[in-house]
């Protein structure tokens, strides 16, 4: 008798529950389809814009990423500081005394500056070493990544671009794209313009980006030799 | 010990920003350190870039117009703010290509960003 009185009741709230349940269920699945069906013109024109937001956003969030990286694998490491301060201070001096002494023929000033040249040289090998071993792990996670997003965007225009690209940059504006309008823009584009503007002025910021006299010193020495030292 | 010394080199650096910035509002200052006025002109210019930008997408100018008068205005201000304003001697710096050449990539990638998305966003959406 008890055990009876004592089930049916719960019995009872159980179907309710059920039959509630279901209500709510039929309910949102209607309310939400008609939902769904009002915000789709929405969903069109707004997707395009939050797409091109989020690459901006990925952009910002994977050059942090590889700020961040680096500087845990590179930057603080105190071999690498060494050697900045070392390239930074060499290159300085060369430039200076390339300035006072650049169009004097002395043989002297000639083979000085030869054997700084060198010294730079070497200091900036070894900076490069340095760097080449993390870079390599950082430029394979973001081959990785990149792939993934380029899966996620493939096939999909995230901009229009408000020029006519030419020719050489079309392979790249235009990749995996459908269709002959040569202004939609696909995520590589987008990605990389973000990159180069977001990352170097992130280098820059934080004061990681190497300082003007030591790269225009590589440059030289790693390009052609200026003609008055040939 | 090492905290104080830490945030006391952080505050010197902000002053020496704050310090850097107004030296750039002011006309023919005094730029003993090449490299801190090299960076004035790299600001300068990102911020420029996203200025124009904005207004491209606002307008909206297309085309190669829209590119062409970009490049026209950035060196015509960096131009300006160096010949005129600054006074300076561009030979210190390597010639005024050296000037000109600042920086002038990455401006000219967030200009694009700015300009794409400003566009996409306020012009292309009306259309579908």
């Amino acid at each position: 008798m008890s055990f009876t009185q004592n089930v049916i009741p719960v019995i009872v709230s159980l179907c309710q529950l059920v039959n509630s349940c279901r209500f709510c269920i039929v309910f949102a699945q209607r309310h939400l389809a008609l939902f769904y069906l009002l915000t789709l013109g929405i969903r069109f024109t707004v997707t395009m814009w939050s797409d091109s937001l989020l690459i901006v956003f990925i952009s910002i969030c994977t050059a942090f990423l590889g700020e961040g990286l680096t500087w845990i694998l590179v930057y603080r490491t105190e071999k690498y500081q060494k050697l900045k301060v070392e390239v930074e201070r060499q290159s300085k001096k060369l430039e200076k005394r390339k300035e006072a002494h650049g169009d004097s023929l002395d043989k002297q000033h000639k083979k000085k500056i030869e054997r700084e040249e060198e010294r730079l040289k070497n200091n900036n090998r070894d900076l490069s070493l340095v760097k080449m071993k993390s870079m390599f792990a950082i430029g394979f996670a973001f081959t990785a990544l990149l792939s993934m997003f380029n899966s996620i965007f493939d096939g999909r225009v995230v901009a229009k671009l408000p020029f006519y690209p030419i020719s050489w940059i079309q392979g790249l504006s235009h990749r995996n794209l459908p269709g002959d309008d040569y202004t939609d823009c696909s995520f590589i584009f987008l990605y990389i313009l973000c990159t180069m503007s977001i990352r170097q002025n992130i280098q820059k910021l934080l004061g990681f980006a190497p300082s003007r006299a030591a790269s225009k010193q590589g440059g030289a020495l790693f390009g052609t030799p200026p003609a008055q030292f040939k | 010990m090492s905290n104080k010394s830490k945030s006391s080199d952080g505050s010197s650096k902000i002053k020496v920003c704050e310090s850097v910035w107004k030296k750039a509002l002011i006309a023919n200052a005094e730029w003993p350190d090449k490299e801190e006025f090299l960076d004035v002109i790299y600001w300068m210019r990102q911020a420029i870039g996203i200025v124009l930008g904005l207004f491209w997408g606002l307008l909206p100018l297309k085309g190669f117009l829209g590119l062409l008068l970009f490049v026209i205005v950035n060196a015509a201000v960096i131009y300006f703010y160096v010949n005129n304003f600054q006074s300076i001697d561009e030979e210190e710096y390597g010639g005024m290509w050296e000037i000109t050449k600042e920086g002038f990539m990455t401006s000219f990638a967030g200009f694009l960003v700015t300009w794409i998305i400003v566009y996409t966003g306020l012009h292309i959406a009306d259309n579908l």
